[in-house]
């Protein structure tokens, strides 16, 4: 009979908060977080070299949430291919690590709202090429062995594309005047554009053939956890905090200056 | 057993087979333009080196100590993003630009200095070869020659080069042949030949092992009709050439 009440009781328990116990309360009364980070993709995840600490725009954005939901974060470092697997299988409770939604991975994540949005950008002399039309027909290097590459024969089927072993190449190619544009990962370009010594010739398109939006995700079918990571995440929007980790990652000083031409909101 | 699936289509269909048929081009293109300026480079070098002046033979032997010792892949990095960078900038401009006379396109900047790099390179070994063609001639065929009532140049050119082409002939076939299977090497300065064609069809359906297999095949089919075609050449050339020095 002992066992008997203690199972009324669990049953109880189980019908009266059960139904809604679902991950956010789980976080909220363990009183932490736990999120999946990388540790080797910069400036998104990485180990800071002095503090020997994670550290990134995805970190920043990991305590931020953590912060609005008023618990403690714990940071579990991941891999590209690990994502999935460590959300799946419950050992974190988010994912915020530079990952890319897609249909695909819709069908086994949630996502939220976008926090980052790169693509693939063209580096082009200084006030030329400012519509993406004016490609057509223009010399665009690329690297070999890119999806960037192979975008560039379906988006301009007329243009000229040379390949080049390294974006390094390709950026000597187009200072000597071989190829008109390159192009790869904006943030990429962005880092090139900056080590290079003659920088104020040449520009980031403001135009993307290729939109990859970053989302937090979370295990399928955990609604208000999502619904609060996306209030949270329009809510750094509006309070200019998102602004400020996109400037301490992708600003004018940082070592990848990135124009933002994105505003975090719900879709 | 899990063998690998082999998808021949993949790369004999669609635009991989466009790719790989233009690669062909390119690479034919190449090869036989290369073979021409490195010929005539070579041939002028062995001019250098019968010259009596010091500071000719001097100039040849520079040049073919300056080309063969440096890799290639260095000296098309070397002309591509060095070279091309001294021109004066309206020559780059044009250069770089697209043109067209008589209906067919201007070959490529990236073609052209694919071709002045291994024509310049290959033209070294070329002229080395002949060279060695030249001093395996016994020197009592010239005395022969001079006692016949010959003149310096009656004698080389009757007696000297064609003996010499004779024995140069099948080490030359092998520059030939490497010649043509170095251009491979201009994929690093963007000639669109065969190999730079085949790496495309790898990121574009991942069916590399297909595309190389290919390219394989369509180089050996080059080569053997290459050293046929030039062991035909010498076949028909050289027995007359002798037939000439005898009479």
């Amino acid at each position: 009979m002992h066992s008997k009440k203690y199972m009324s009781v669990l049953l109880l328990t189980l019908l009266a908060s059960g139904a809604h116990a679902d991950q956010l309360d789980e976080i909220k009364h363990a009183g932490k977080i736990t999120v999946g980070v990388f540790d080797s993709n910069p400036p998104f995840g990485y180990i800071d070299a002095k503090t020997h600490a994670v550290a990134g725009y995805d970190v920043d954005f990991a305590k931020a949430l953590a912060s609005k939901l008023g618990v403690k974060l714990e940071l579990k470092t991941t891999n590209p291919a690990n994502r999935i697997p460590l959300l799946a299988s419950g050992k974190v409770d988010t994912i915020v690590a530079a990952f890319t939604i897609t249909e695909e991975r819709a069908r086994q994540v949630d996502f939220s709202t976008p926090y980052f949005v790169t693509g693939q950008q063209f580096l082009v002399p200084k006030g030329q090429f400012r519509k993406q039309q004016d490609l057509a027909n223009a010399k665009i290097g690329a690297v070999k062995g890119t999806t960037e590459e192979q975008e560039l024969h379906k988006a301009f089927p007329q243009a000229t594309v040379l390949s080049y072993d390294e974006i390094a190449l390709a950026f000597a190619a187009q200072r000597n005047g071989n190829v008109q544009v390159i192009t790869q990962d904006g943030a990429i370009l962005a880092g090139l554009l900056a080590a290079s010594p003659d920088k104020a010739k040449y520009e980031l398109t403001p135009y993307r053939v290729s939109v990859e939006p970053y989302g937090i995700a979370v295990k399928k079918g955990e609604k208000r956890l999502l619904d609060a990571i996306n209030q949270t995440l329009v809510g750094l929007e509006k309070n200019g905090q998102a602004l400020h980790i996109y400037n301490t990652w992708f600003g004018k000083g940082s070592s990848t200056p990135l124009p933002r031409d994105f505003k975090i909101a719900l879709h | 057993m899990n063998g690998y699936h082999f998808d021949w289509l993949a790369v004999l269909s669609g635009p991989p087979r466009q790719w790989l048929l233009s690669g062909l081009l390119t690479t034919l293109e190449l090869t036989l333009c290369a073979s021409v300026l490195a010929t005539a480079i070579a041939v002028a070098l062995l001019g250098l080196r019968l010259l009596p002046s010091r500071p000719a033979r001097t100039l040849a032997a520079a040049y073919v100590a300056v080309f063969r010792n440096t890799p290639l892949a260095v000296q098309f990095l070397f002309w591509y993003f060095g070279g091309i960078g001294l021109l004066p900038s309206a020559w780059r401009t044009w250069l770089n630009a697209p043109h067209h006379a008589v209906g067919l396109a201007f070959p490529s900047l990236e073609l052209l200095v694919g071709v002045w790099g291994l024509g310049l390179f290959s033209a070294a070994f070329v002229a080395e070869d002949m060279r060695a063609g030249m001093r395996a001639v016994a020197r009592g065929q010239i005395e022969a020659g001079r006692s016949l009532g010959l003149g310096a140049w009656q004698t080389l050119r009757l007696v000297v080069l064609p003996q010499a082409l004779a024995h140069a002939w099948q080490p030359l076939i092998g520059q030939y042949l490497n010649l043509m299977k170095n251009s491979t090497l201009a994929m690093s300065i963007a000639v669109a030949e065969l190999c730079y064609q085949a790496n495309q069809i790898e990121s574009y359906n991942f069916h590399a092992i297909e595309a190389f297999a290919v390219v394989s095949a369509i180089y050996l089919g080059l080569g053997l009709l290459l050293s046929a075609l030039l062991q035909g050449l010498g076949n028909s050339l050289l027995p007359s050439w002798r037939r000439n020095v005898r009479h």
